[in-house]
């Protein structure tokens, strides 16, 4: 009887004990953001040209609008990558680039993990083009996003010191995934996300467009919009945020992420387009922007409060002292 | 030097020991508030309650139920030693009582 006894008071004892194994809550949630801001860029045609690249600054009379030059459906994203011509004649070279502005800054506490997603237009008259063989990077994007379709101007500034792969998946629907784990350190302090031909990976026998939509597509062809997913856990729940509430986050970009040339087409606000004669004058020298440099940031994953790993030791010291004390014969020693 | 009677007493280890989960409890609870009141976010603060406010909350009602359980033990082994000592004396006080008939 003896024996049963104590065997159920080990038994209660191991028991209480391991309730401190049980991982104590831990709020790892999912949130999804779709694009805010959203644009593609293309290179300059008149690049090519003896004259060099004609800029806004380059002619008499600055443009009065950022010309459109889409040929592709209003509402499409583009990334592409054209290889060299078969006699020589010409390099491969990025056919187009696409900028995706997720408003990270809604989100509160540290992102563990982050894919993209981007569901595939691959009709081709909406420009795709074998995009199974496409070679495409993201890399952070340390200046403004302004939403723009086609745009000849100077495209927002990128970092692409740490970059995600982008891989071109087939199934359910074809689509472009890419695991941002790269990325993550300046993700939630970047100003979105930019699509762009890996030149690692780029072939010169290369030749391949991908296509998707913007939130805002209305046609026919319209596929889902690229979706950002974030698994967030709040790094500490006593921290301060980050940034004041009134401050605006573009302080973090440093001044020479955002280039300005006087009468460039990038400042003019994107409206439909007359059409403009331009005169060939010779081509400006715009000096380059030096890329700007991410400010790390420090992810803390795990347990918030580690001591709790601690709480089985505490079982086992106080339950048996519990279960002794309600054993022990309370009868006073010096009754009166 | 001698120790002062309480601490003689063989119920105060336990009852220090059933007050001091009463008192993590409270402070549990203080710490649940603490970390539920500084975040909007409600994703951190349902850990803060359940770990927190719950938990305290158990700690405290152990800890005072077992504080009472023992209490009442004690009551009880005194009442019972008081009783003993009585008989005790009723004992001796009839011995007496036949010695001096005898």
């Amino acid at each position: 009887m003896k024996l049963a006894a104590r065997l159920v008071t080990a038994a209660l004892v191991a028991g209480s004990a391991a309730i401190g194994f049980v991982p104590v809550a831990h709020a790892d949630s999912t949130t999804n953001l779709t694009p805010a801001t959203s644009a593609w860029y293309q290179p300059n045609p008149t690049c090519p040209l003896p004259t060099g690249c004609l800029t806004g600054d380059s002619v008499p009379a600055p443009l009065p609008v950022d010309v459109p030059l889409s040929p592709y459906p209003a509402g499409t994203l583009h990334v592409g990558y054209t290889g060299a011509a078969a006699n020589g004649s010409s390099q491969g070279q990025e056919t187009a680039r696409a900028y995706l502005g997720f408003p990270v800054s809604s989100v509160d506490g540290s992102v563990t993990a982050a894919a993209l997603d981007v569901p595939l237009d691959t009709t081709q008259a909406d420009g795709s083009l074998a995009p199974e063989t496409s070679h495409i990077q993201a890399c952070l994007v340390s200046a403004t996003i302004t939403s723009t379709e086609g745009s000849i101007s100077t495209p927002p500034m990128v970092s692409c010191d740490a970059h995600a792969v982008v891989k071109y998946v087939a199934t359910p629907s074809p689509h472009l995934h890419a695991d941002l784990a790269p990325l993550l350190a300046g993700l939630l302090t970047t100003n979105g996300i930019a699509l762009l031909p890996d030149a690692s990976s780029v072939t010169s026998a290369d030749a391949w467009q991908a296509v998707f939509s913007t939130p805002g597509r209305t046609d026919a062809a319209k596929t889902d919009p690229p979706v950002l997913k974030l698994t967030v856990v709040p790094s500490d729940v006593v921290s301060e945020p980050e940034v004041p509430v009134d401050v605006p986050t573009d302080v973090a970009v440093p001044p020479v992420s955002q280039p300005v040339v006087p009468g460039s087409v990038a400042n003019i606000p994107d409206v439909t387009a007359p059409t403009v004669d331009v005169p060939a004058v010779q081509a400006p020298t715009v000096q380059q922007p030096q890329a700007a440099v991410t400010e790390p940031k420090t992810i803390t994953v795990g347990y918030a409060y580690p001591i709790v790993w601690l709480l089985p030791l505490v079982f086992l010291i106080v339950v048996p002292l519990a279960v002794r004390a309600l054993t022990t014969d309370l009868t006073p020693t010096d009754t009166p | 030097m001698s120790r002062p009677a309480w601490t003689r007493d063989p119920a105060t280890p336990s009852l220090a020991l059933f007050a001091g989960v009463v008192l993590t409890g409270f402070v549990a609870i203080g710490l649940g508030w603490r970390v539920a009141a500084r975040t909007l976010l409600v994703a951190a603060q349902v850990p803060a309650l359940v770990s927190g406010a719950l938990g305290g909350l158990v700690l405290v009602t152990l800890g005072a139920g077992l504080a009472s359980v023992q209490s009442s033990r004690r009551l009880a082994a005194t009442e019972r030693a008081e009783t003993e000592l009585l008989l005790d004396e009723a004992h001796a006080l009839v011995q007496a009582f036949k010695a001096r008939q005898s």
